[in-house]
């Protein structure tokens, strides 16, 4: 089967930057499969998200969506933005229009449809982020738990085949995590490639049907969770599970 | 007692602005067509600049706070807090044109007053001019107040975007007017953080947290604004920021209202 979305060796170094922060990164997705990808800060799991649809250009490698090259025109940038659907950590990123119906019709227009068409798309994701309330609410009068899921319903609006989000779902309380990990699964179950970059190792034990490991710019394992979990390098390279108890700073 | 670090802080400055923004979104008129409110509040400011008469300024003034409190419903002590402001203010400048300085004596009939080696004066034109001027100034302020307090900004754009307004500017406003709220929460952030540590004590450390606050923000705000970019690209920006247009109310009730305030302030700036 054609994976989604694949990085083949991708190398990539910030412009005003002496280290790479990738250097050789490799990693296939599947449709409907639920990722989360792992590593510490630095290792290089938003740039690879970043390269994805393109914001970013490998400078030795390849990015493959849906088995094509990623094409770097106008025209083919478009062409991956509407199957690679990225939501950002803070959604005040993401949010630039006042206007929560606005924002999220802004994609949906891009992909060039319809006024109609737009509001449909727009209904449409609102209903999946459970915000419909929220429509004729301004943005900035919106709590952080809402504002994640106007952001995301904003992405979920171009009907992406996969969706990167880049630690969507940290400091979320409870209750809001449950539901973007409902929307998360009724994607996936739909057939969508669902991208999770992360610091959770619970939602990579127990969410994932794969795990994907980084560490300095390179994917260094990408297997299910049992695997990783048992692999006694990986879990020293993810970090102690009860950080409290370790006293590493004393 | 007020504390004395609350004056200092600069996240006082905020307040004023969620204010307005609260009620504009939160009216019994919010859904009413923007053009007909903004129709409304620009023909009483026309008619209050063409027909420069004191009674039309109050009259306007008197209309709008009508309009505000009883049709729009928003809070009469919200629209009076406004346009305290803007009357103070106006006060101010108008003070000028009433009261005339000098250091001799001035010549002619009207009132003078000593204070040391100045002279304060005033006479009846100058009192006159400066009434006209503050009415009329009044009466547009309060306009300006009841479109704001009534209609929500992205309204506004959404008109002035019907109004085939240059796309940039366009796109330029509705970035601004939502960056002015985040970087209104982060400024209130860093401010909080400043304050925890002292920041605010003293009127000296003040200026100081205020300058700091200042170069950080601006660093802040380009770093969102890069981060924007990315997110707008990610999303497919091609070109111009394409938006849904809304969708409003449409109320026969606008036109009367319309027809009597101008009749009214036609009547009141002609009449002798």
């Amino acid at each position: 089967m054609t994976p989604v979305l694949e990085w083949v060796d991708v190398h990539y170094r910030f412009p005003a930057s002496s280290t790479p922060a990738l250097c050789g990164a490799t990693l296939r997705l599947e449709a409907g499969q639920r990722t989360v990808l792992l590593g510490r800060n630095g290792a290089g799991k938003s740039t690879l998200l970043l390269q994805a649809n393109g914001i970013l250009r490998p400078s030795r490698g390849q990015v493959r969506v849906a088995g094509v090259p990623l094409d770097y025109s106008r025209r083919g940038l478009q062409a991956a933005r509407r199957q690679v659907g990225l939501v950002f950590q803070n959604p005040d990123d993401q949010l630039f229009s006042a206007s929560v119906a606005q924002d999220i019709s802004f994609g949906p227009l891009n992909l060039g449809l319809s006024v109609a068409e737009a509001r449909q798309r727009v209904a449409a994701a609102a209903a999946r982020c459970a915000i419909t309330d929220l429509l004729d609410r301004p943005t900035h009068a919106l709590s952080g738990g809402q504002r994640t899921r106007v952001a995301l319903a904003g992405v979920l609006a171009m009907e992406p085949r996969i969706i990167l989000a880049d630690e969507l779902t940290s400091g979320l309380d409870p209750w809001i995590r449950q539901q973007v990990f409902a929307v998360f699964n009724r994607l996936v179950a739909e057939g969508v490639s669902v991208v999770l970059a992360s610091h959770d190792l619970e939602v990579a034990r127990h969410w994932a049907d794969l795990v994907a490991v980084m560490d300095a710019g390179r994917v260094v394992a990408a297997a299910p969770p049992d695997h990783v979990f048992a692999d006694p390098a990986l879990r020293e390279l993810l970090g102690p599970v009860a950080p409290w108890g370790d006293g590493v700073m004393g | 007692m007020l504390q004395p670090d609350v004056a200092h802080h600069p996240a006082t400055w905020s307040t004023v602005m969620h204010l307005i923004d609260r009620h504009a979104y939160n009216n019994a008129i919010r859904m009413l067509d923007p053009a007909h409110k903004a129709g409304l509040a620009g023909a009483a400011i026309l008619l209050c600049l063409l027909l420069d008469r004191p009674a039309v300024g109050v009259l306007t003034l008197v209309w709008m706070f009508a309009l505000s409190t009883l049709w729009a419903r928003v809070s009469p002590l919200v629209f009076g807090r406004a346009l305290l402001a803007e009357g103070l203010f106006l006060g101010l400048s108008v003070a000028g044109v009433a009261i005339n300085v000098s250091l001799a004596p001035p010549p002619g009939a009207g009132m003078a007053l000593q204070l040391g080696p100045l002279w304060l004066s005033s006479g009846p034109e100058a009192l006159v001019l400066a009434t006209r001027l503050l009415t009329r100034a009044l009466g547009c302020a309060a306009a300006l107040n009841f479109l704001i307090l009534t209609t929500p900004l992205t309204d506004l754009i959404a008109l002035l975007r019907r109004l085939r307004t240059p796309e940039t500017l366009i796109e330029l406003m509705t970035i601004i007017y939502r960056a002015i709220f985040v970087l209104l929460a982060s400024l209130q952030r860093m401010a909080t953080a400043q304050d925890a540590r002292l920041g605010y004590s003293t009127p000296r450390r003040a200026l100081r947290s205020a300058g700091l606050l200042g170069s950080q923000l601006w660093l802040d705000a380009y770093r969102r604004s890069q981060r924007l970019q990315v997110a707008l690209e990610s999303r497919g920006l091609d070109g111009p920021l394409r938006v849904l247009p809304l969708d409003y109310r449409h109320d026969r009730r606008t036109w009367w209202l319309g027809a009597v305030l101008v009749t009214s302030l036609l009547l009141t700036g002609v009449a002798r």
